[in-house]
C-alpha cells in the first residue's frame, strides 16, 4: 500500500473489489461524514447508518465517480442524499426546499442558564436551534472546510445561494446568541 | 423556490461580506480574497465582522469535535455487508489463508510467527518514529511532554500503514510515548483534559485502526 495513495487511486482499487482500499477510505473520511450527518439529522444512530450506506454505495458504484470534483465532496453528496432519503421516509422536514431554511427548532433541549457559562455550549444550543439547512451550511463551511463551489455541489444549489444562505445562517446564529444573553453586536 | 426572502434583515450585503466565512477558513479564490481584503480596509466595522466569523468557526469546530464518531460495531457491520470474509479483518486475509493450510500441530508455531510479525511492525514503527521530529508522534525518551497526561495501551490493526497511524494520531493530537511492548502494544499519551479524554475515546472507537485499547495509569 502506498502511504500517500490518493482517494482517487483508492476508488480505482475499490472498483476492482479491493476491500482493503475501502477500509482506508473509510478510515480517512468516516468521522467527518458522521459529524456532518449528526448535524444534519440530529440523530446519532441515523448518522451512523447513513455513513455505512454511503460507503456501501461507494463499494458498489466506485466506478461512477466522475472525477470532476474531489472524492470527499462526492462522499458528502452521497451521504447527504442518504440522510435526506431517510428523513423523507420518516416524514421529517425536507431539506432541499428553500422554505426549510426559515423553519427553526424552537424547543429548548438543554439548560440554557448553565450553558451561558460556556460559549461553546451556547454555540451548541444555537446551532441546534437553526433550521436544518442553516445547520448544514454552517457545518460544511466552518467545520468541513468546503469552498463555495464545493458546498454548491454537495447541497445542489447555485453558488450565489450558498453565499446568501451562509450569511443568513450566521445572522440567525447571532440572533440566537442574543436570546441566550450574548450580544455579538450584529445584526 | 424563493431565496431567503423572509430574512430577518432585507439589506443586501456586500459581496465581500458574504465571503467572510471562506476568507476565515482559507477556502477562497485569490480574486475573492483580494475583494474581501479591500472591503476590510475600507469598512470601519470590518474587523468586528472578521472577528465574529473567526469566532464562529472556532466554536463550530470545537462543538463538532465533541460529536463523536461511528462505533466499532458499525464498521464491522459495514465490512460484513461488503464481503463476509472481511468482517474479521481485511488485512488478516492472508493470515486466514495461512491458517487454513496449517495442521493443529503447527498452529502453535504459527502463533509464534504471528507474534514475531506484530513485533516487527512495532519495531518498524518505533524505528521510524524515533527519527520523527513532529510534536504529535514521539517515542519514549522524547522529553517534550509538559503538564499532566492520561495514558492508554493500544495495538494497531496489522497491515495498517505508518502513514495512516501517524495521520490519525496527529488529527487527535495524541503521542506514542512508549512501545512496542510484547504483543505490539504501544503507550499513547494525551493531555489530562476533557479534550484529551475525548481524543482517546475516538482512537478507541476507530475499528479500522485499533485492535486493542485499554486505559492505563
Amino acid at each position: 500500500m502506498e502511504p500517500d495513495e490518493t482517494d482517487k487511486a483508492l476508488l480505482g482499487r475499490i472498483s476492482a473489489r479491493d476491500s482493503g482500499a475501502l477500509r482506508i477510505l473509510y478510515t480517512r473520511h468516516n468521522v467527518r461524514l458522521y459529524r456532518f450527518l449528526v448535524r444534519l439529522t440530529g440523530n446519532e444512530a441515523l448518522a451512523e447508518e447513513c455513513v455505512n450506506e454511503t460507503f456501501l454505495k461507494v463499494w458498489l458504484k466506485a466506478e461512477s465517480f466522475g472525477g470532476q470534483s474531489s472524492v470527499s465532496t462526492w462522499l458528502f453528496t452521497i451521504a447527504r442524499n442518504e440522510a435526506l432519503s431517510h428523513l423523507r421516509k420518516r416524514r421529517e422536514a425536507p431539506l432541499d426546499e428553500e422554505q426549510a431554511a426559515q423553519i427553526e427548532d424552537e424547543s429548548d433541549t438543554q439548560d440554557v442558564t448553565a450553558a451561558k457559562k460556556d460559549k461553546c455550549a451556547v454555540m451548541r444550543l444555537c446551532i441546534d436551534k437553526l433550521s436544518p439547512a442553516h445547520r448544514e451550511i454552517i457545518d460544511l463551511v466552518y467545520y468541513q472546510d468546503l469552498s463555495v463551489a464545493e458546498v454548491a455541489e454537495v447541497v445542489g444549489i447555485p453558488e450565489n445561494t450558498v453565499k446568501t444562505r451562509m450569511f443568513h445562517a450566521r445572522k440567525q446564529l447571532s440572533e440566537h446568541f442574543r436570546r441566550h444573553g450574548i450580544d455579538r453586536g450584529w445584526p | 423556490m424563493t431565496d431567503e426572502v423572509n430574512d430577518i434583515d432585507s439589506r443586501i450585503p456586500d459581496e465581500a461580506e458574504l465571503l467572510l466565512p471562506w476568507y476565515v477558513s482559507g477556502r477562497i479564490s485569490p480574486d475573492d480574497k483580494r475583494k474581501v481584503e479591500s472591503w476590510l480596509t475600507e469598512n470601519p466595522d470590518a474587523s468586528a465582522h472578521l472577528a465574529r466569523a473567526s469566532e464562529e468557526m472556532d466554536l463550530t469546530f470545537a462543538d463538532a469535535e465533541a460529536l463523536g464518531q461511528p462505533t466499532r460495531q458499525s464498521f464491522d457491520a459495514l465490512m460484513a455487508r461488503i464481503e463476509p470474509k472481511t468482517a474479521k479483518s481485511v488485512a488478516s486475509g492472508w493470515i486466514d489463508r495461512l491458517w487454513a493450510g496449517l495442521s493443529p500441530r503447527y498452529a502453535l508455531a504459527g502463533i509464534a510467527a504471528l507474534f514475531l510479525l506484530v513485533l516487527a511492525q512495532g519495531a518498524i514503527i518505533g524505528l521510524l518514529t524515533s527519527s520523527s521530529s513532529g510534536p504529535a508522534f514521539q517515542v519514549a525518551g522524547a522529553e517534550t511532554a509538559v503538564g499532566p497526561q492520561q495514558k492508554a495501551l493500544v495495538a494497531f490493526v496489522p497491515g495498517v500503514s505508518l502513514a495512516e497511524i501517524t495521520s490519525a494520531l496527529d488529527d487527535l493530537r495524541l503521542r506514542i510515548i512508549d512501545g512496542p511492548a510484547p504483543g505490539g502494544i504501544y503507550t499513547i499519551a494525551a493531555p489530562d483534559t476533557d479534550a484529551g479524554k475525548a481524543a482517546l475515546a475516538s482512537l478507541s472507537a476507530n475499528a479500522a485502526l485499533v485492535t486493542f485499547f485499554s486505559e492505563s495509569d
